[in-house]
């Protein structure tokens, strides 16, 4: 039994990185860029006419790694290595190319010119060091620093060698937008430059007059990349990453960790779904025993009526409904907005409870409703199917009492598939969550993915789906073992 | 004499496995029931045009305005003719590059094409000048004639490459449009002084104009399949002699017959009418009649000389689909206790009324607009579901939603049980790695709750890109198919080893034959059964992702959607109508396929 588990939570390893590719698939296949489509969710679609929206998404696509290829992009979500770290090789992504482009001057030569952006500092650049050259370089651009100061921050930079490249880039790319006020401080950085590589970064006149102070920054970035510039980020992040070791990722916008809002949301959400579960387990099975015991009456005719109807009934329209009665317009008898009131966390623990009682009321009978119905027809036929056997048939022949032939000889094999239905509860209770929890404005996971939908955030999508996911197959495992409980003949090897 | 039925004449008939099912179904009282209940519904939303909708059935009178409007453009039309003729090809070229329509779809790339154009756009305005002209005012017609000849005369010249000769005669067709604007001028009936043609009462059918010719082929499979009863009696009976055995191979051409009988009427009234009108545009009638700018008379009499008055016949729902009433914003169906208005424009009673609760407040009332052909202000029978946000008859919202959310649990079902059934036949009857493979992406799809899956990918589906419509059905198929493929996967495991099979494949028949004539027949009947539940599976998935806003969008609505209008739950009616139906609809497939399920195979019994 014990490797027939160990075996089963084995195989859910490859089926959960199945259903991330299936996830990934979708996000990027379904018709229309994704960045963009995040950009236009992320801002509520309150686009101006004059902003930058390609700017914008290129620039959401460098953040979030949406640049990589496919391949990459799938292996850095899944892990164990986190591929958008510095120093990594077979990581690359077009912009973290050097992105140089010649210009043909009017004489016929050609010079390069390198795109201007912040150069991150090396992988092997200690955040100390890191620090001193931000500094000086920051002394360097700034004016009123004066004479003395500026030479001993040149000392430090040119001492600095390789490592302090990147903090004069930087400073560079910051001043390339004043370009025309800021002429001596890039001055005193390309000079600053210069004394640190010996190289020549005198551009020709023509460019100066077309550009200003930014060609020779061109310049000098176009150097840079031609000598070996790293300009992957150094995001600070582990080696290790990704789905396998448990990393969630963060989300796009706010950049909160996934995985901690996660269990924040389902410490509300597998209460009320449990609760359900119990509930609709509790008033399933005696619903279907009596319906199985009057089969053919009036009353299992209208047991099975109403169950066939409550069945019919679309989750959202039963929550709406049951607010229209319950709440303000209807009979004000039930909160229905939230788990608690606004002013709940001044209460009592008691009190404390009972408003988070009252509150979960409505949501919990919205979600019991289908599996009740489902649960007892289920019940019900297994029951019937039961009562026809013939060992049934021996015990009512020793003249065992009818109680005893029911709950002693045929409540237990009768079970056995209602048991197994438990695997195809817990996904839909999780899965229609998402419904509920908009209807009832509970913060829980349903309402976490629906927002996550929302704003088209990769990684919360991924997250919640490949939750669920597991959780259904755990469900699976639960039932299958549960099975072997109830009917012991089955034995798993 | 004998029953025909139990005694056919000539050879033994036992009843086949269909017969049985029939009968069976035949039998139970629900299954009827819900048949019943889904006809009424199907047809209630097939015959929406007839429902609900702001066109006339047939409508006598005069359009003062299309006239006007008509007469008054044939001058530009011709000019824009001429200047075709005239201006050479880079020229026209060089316009639509300027206006930065070169090489789009819909404009046309040359002057030939947009000369076609023109002349189709003078025709129809011809043609509406020349119905409402008075049969007695032959001069006028000749007038009319004559122009219409030299203009057709001018684009055959310009078609034969005579480019000189089209511009004289189109030219001439230039000068004559002042002509016949002065001599065609109609008549104002308040100024008859100032004289004019008195333009003459023509009868016009808009609602059968509007009309799309698919909209015709799913009336009459309606009509066919709803009287199926009453005419295969018939049929079996009288001109099949109650022989059973004919009956049992006329079967399949009954089917054909149906399916005929549609596609051949609506490609007949595609010849006849062309295409349809769009539902979202208003028509022109209710607005005009109350603007004047359309006068109903009885046909045949004579603009400002008819006595009579004409009524035309709306449908019981006179409102158009996009037509707003913003003066009846969120007004309860007007059978309710609250739903009665002054004359002011102001709630008599209930929480709307300033009276019973001033939030001090007071939103400006403007009187209830009753336009042509609606019933009075406070008729019960006013808005039988209410008003929406925009002041729209809900009702007539609701009939039209369900075209939606009935189409998209139909084709939805109909999609996945083709992809189920082509997956599950190849993994059930070629076993080995192929079984496998598929087998392991049906887990993978299973692991995910499909709703969820659903939802998220019609979340990355841009609604610009792809129509909701479309995406919806094709993603809840491409997601929900794995049902299906492992009930025909299971199906061929056990039919495989049969000796039917296996006689068929001893006699050398290819897989496809054997697959499509001897497996697939006998996999059929839990696939059915499957099939009923998977369209009301798709229709809740359907209103379910509408609800949260990631479906169906403006200006198309479905049933999910509709619910959505609203989220204050004192406009319940937006809430409670449309959850109804989507519940009864539901329902009543529930009901089909328990009873098609029970019939197929009494052992499957629940």
């Amino acid at each position: 039994m014990l490797s027939f588990i160990l075996r089963r939570l084995f195989l859910m390893v490859p089926t959960t990185l199945g259903i991330a590719l299936v996830v990934f698939t979708i996000f990027h296949a379904a018709p229309g860029d994704p960045a963009t489509v995040m950009i236009g969710a992320g801002t509520g679609g309150q686009l101006g006419q004059d902003t930058d929206v390609e700017g914008m998404v290129d620039k959401f696509r460098r953040i979030h790694g949406l640049d990589r290829s496919l391949i990459v992009q799938f292996f850095d979500y899944v892990g164990p290595l986190n591929l958008d770290r510095d120093g990594v090789p077979w990581f690359s992504s077009p912009h973290t190319e050097r992105s140089t482009r010649q210009v043909k001057l009017s004489d016929g030569i050609e010079i390069d010119e390198g795109k201007v952006m912040r150069i991150v500092h090396l992988p092997k650049t200690s955040d100390v060091d890191a620090e001193r050259f931000d500094k000086a370089r920051d002394v360097l651009s700034d004016e009123a620093a004066g004479g003395e100061a500026w030479s001993v921050a040149q000392r430090t930079l040119v001492a600095g060698g390789e490592q302090a490249r990147p903090a004069l880039l930087s400073g560079l790319h910051l001043l390339a937008e004043s370009a025309a006020s800021r002429g001596a401080a890039i001055g005193r950085l390309i000079g600053a430059l210069t004394a640190n590589t010996g190289a020549d970064f005198s551009v020709p006149s023509e460019r100066i007059e077309a550009l200003g102070g930014v060609a020779r920054i061109r310049a000098c970035f176009a150097w840079y990349y031609a000598n070996g510039g790293y300009r992957v980020q150094n995001t600070g992040a582990d080696w290790w990453g990704g789905l396998l070791v448990g990393d969630l990722r963060r989300e796009m916008q706010s950049g909160r960790e996934v995985g901690s809002e996660l269990v924040k949301r389902l410490k509300i959400t597998v209460p009320l779904a449990f609760s359900s579960i119990l509930l609709s387990y509790l008033f399933a099975l005696p619903l279907g025993i009596f319906s199985a015991r009057n089969h053919g009456k009036r009353r299992d005719g209208l047991v099975t009526i109403a169950l066939f109807v409550l069945f019919a009934i679309p989750t959202f329209w039963a929550g709406l409904m049951l607010i229209l009665t319950f709440g303000k317009t209807g009979m004000d008898l039930l909160p229905v907005v939230g788990l608690h009131d606004k002013d709940a966390a001044d209460l009592g623990p008691w009190a404390y409870a009972w408003d988070t009682l009252m509150h979960s009321i409505l949501p919990v009978l919205t979600m019991t409703y289908g599996s009740l119905a489902y649960l007892s027809r289920q019940m019900r036929a297994g029951m019937m199917d039961t009562l026809q056997q013939d060992y049934i048939r021996t015990a009512r022949a020793k003249g065992l009492s009818e109680t005893k032939v029911i709950y002693k000889h045929a409540l237990r094999n009768s079970m056995i598939p209602v048991l197994t239905l438990l695997a195809s509860v817990l996904p839909i209770l999780i899965g229609g969550s998402i419904i509920i929890e908009k209807v009832f404005d509970v913060p829980g996971m349903g309402r976490y993915a629906f927002d996550g939908l929302l704003k088209r955030d990769f990684n919360i999508i991924m997250a919640t789906t490949i939750l669920v996911g597991v959780m259904t197959q755990v469900g699976i495992l639960l039932s299958d073992i549960t099975y072997s409980i109830v009917d012991p003949r089955i034995r798993h090897e | 004499m004998s029953d025909p039925q139990q005694e056919p004449e000539g050879g033994v008939y036992s009843k086949d496995y269909w017969d049985l099912v029939f009968e069976q179904l035949g039998r139970r009282k629900l299954f009827r029931v819900g048949m019943g209940v889904l006809a009424l519904l199907y047809g209630l939303v097939i015959f929406a045009p007839f429902l609900a909708g702001d066109r006339p059935f047939s409508f006598e009178g005069v359009d003062r305005a299309a006239y006007g409007s008509s007469l008054n453009s044939l001058r530009a039309v011709t000019n824009g003719m001429l200047k075709l003729v005239e201006q050479p090809d880079e020229a026209y070229l060089a316009e639509l590059e300027q206006a930065g329509t070169l090489g789009r779809d819909g404009v046309p790339q040359s002057r030939e094409k947009a000369l076609v154009l023109e002349v189709d756009a003078l025709e129809l305005r011809l043609d509406v000048v020349a119905l409402y002209l008075p049969d007695g005012a032959s001069e006028e017609r000749a007038a009319l004639a004559a122009f219409r000849e030299k203009a057709a005369a001018g684009r055959q010249a310009f078609g034969g490459g005579d480019t000189d000769l089209a511009t004289a005669l189109l030219g001439e067709a230039k000068d004559l449009t002042r002509e016949l604007r002065k001599s065609l001028r109609p008549l104002d009936p308040k100024n008859p002084d100032r004289g004019g043609v008195a333009l003459q009462s023509r009868r016009t059918l808009p609602l059968w104009d509007a009309l799309w010719p698919r909209e015709i082929f799913f009336m009459v499979l309606w009509v066919l399949l709803a009287s199926w009863p009453v005419w295969n009696r018939l049929l079996n009976q009288i001109a099949l002699k109650g022989d059973r055995e004919r009956i049992r191979d006329w079967r399949r051409r009954k089917a054909a017959l149906v399916l005929g009988l549609s596609v051949f009427a609506s490609l007949g009234w595609y010849a006849a009418f062309g295409d349809g009108d769009d539902m979202y545009k208003n028509g022109p009638h209710k607005a005009g009649l109350i603007s004047g700018a359309i006068v109903a008379l009885p046909e045949g009499q004579l603009l400002g000389e008819g006595t009579g008055a004409f009524d035309p016949t709306w449908p019981p729902l006179t409102y158009g689909l996009a037509e707003t009433h913003t003066e009846e914003m969120f007004r309860p169906p007007t059978w309710w206790w609250w739903a009665e208005i002054d004359e002011a424009g102001r709630y008599v009673r209930g929480p709307k009324s300033a009276s019973e609760e001033n939030t001090g407040f007071t939103a400006a009332v403007t009187p209830v607009d009753v336009r042509a052909g609606e019933p009075a202000r406070n008729s019960k029978m006013r808005h039988l579901a209410g008003v929406d946000e925009l002041g729209r008859d809900f009702l007539t919202r609701l009939v039209w939603g369900g075209r939606i959310s009935l189409t998209v649990g139909i084709l939805s079902a109909l999609l996945l049980t083709i992809i189920g059934v082509v997956f599950g036949s190849i993994a059930g009857y070629f076993g080995g790695r192929i079984d496998v493979a598929i087998m392991r992406l049906i887990e993978i799809l299973q692991a995910i709750p499909a709703f969820f899956l659903i939802l998220m990918t019609m979340a990355f589906i841009p609604a610009d890109v792809i129509s909701p419509i479309f995406a919806i059905v094709i993603v809840i198929a491409l997601i929900r198919w794995t049902g299906v493929a492992r009930l025909v996967r299971g199906e061929f495991l056990r039919l495989r080893e049969q000796e039917f099979v296996i006689a068929a494949q001893a006699l050398g028949f290819s897989n496809q034959r054997t697959i499509f004539r001897h497996v697939l027949p006998n996999a059929m009947g839990p696939v059915l059964v499957s099939a009923a539940f998977a369209v009301a599976a798709g229709i809740l998935t359907e209103s379910a992702v509408s609800f949260l806003g990631f479906g169906i969008r403006p200006p198309e609505a479905s049933w999910g959607s509709l619910v959505n209008e609203s989220k204050n739950a004192a406009n319940w009616w937006i809430q409670l109508f449309p959850g109804l139906l989507i519940f009864i609809t539901v329902t009543c497939y529930n009901l089909v396929g328990d009873a098609v399920r029970d019939a197929l195979d009494p052992k499957m019994k629940l």
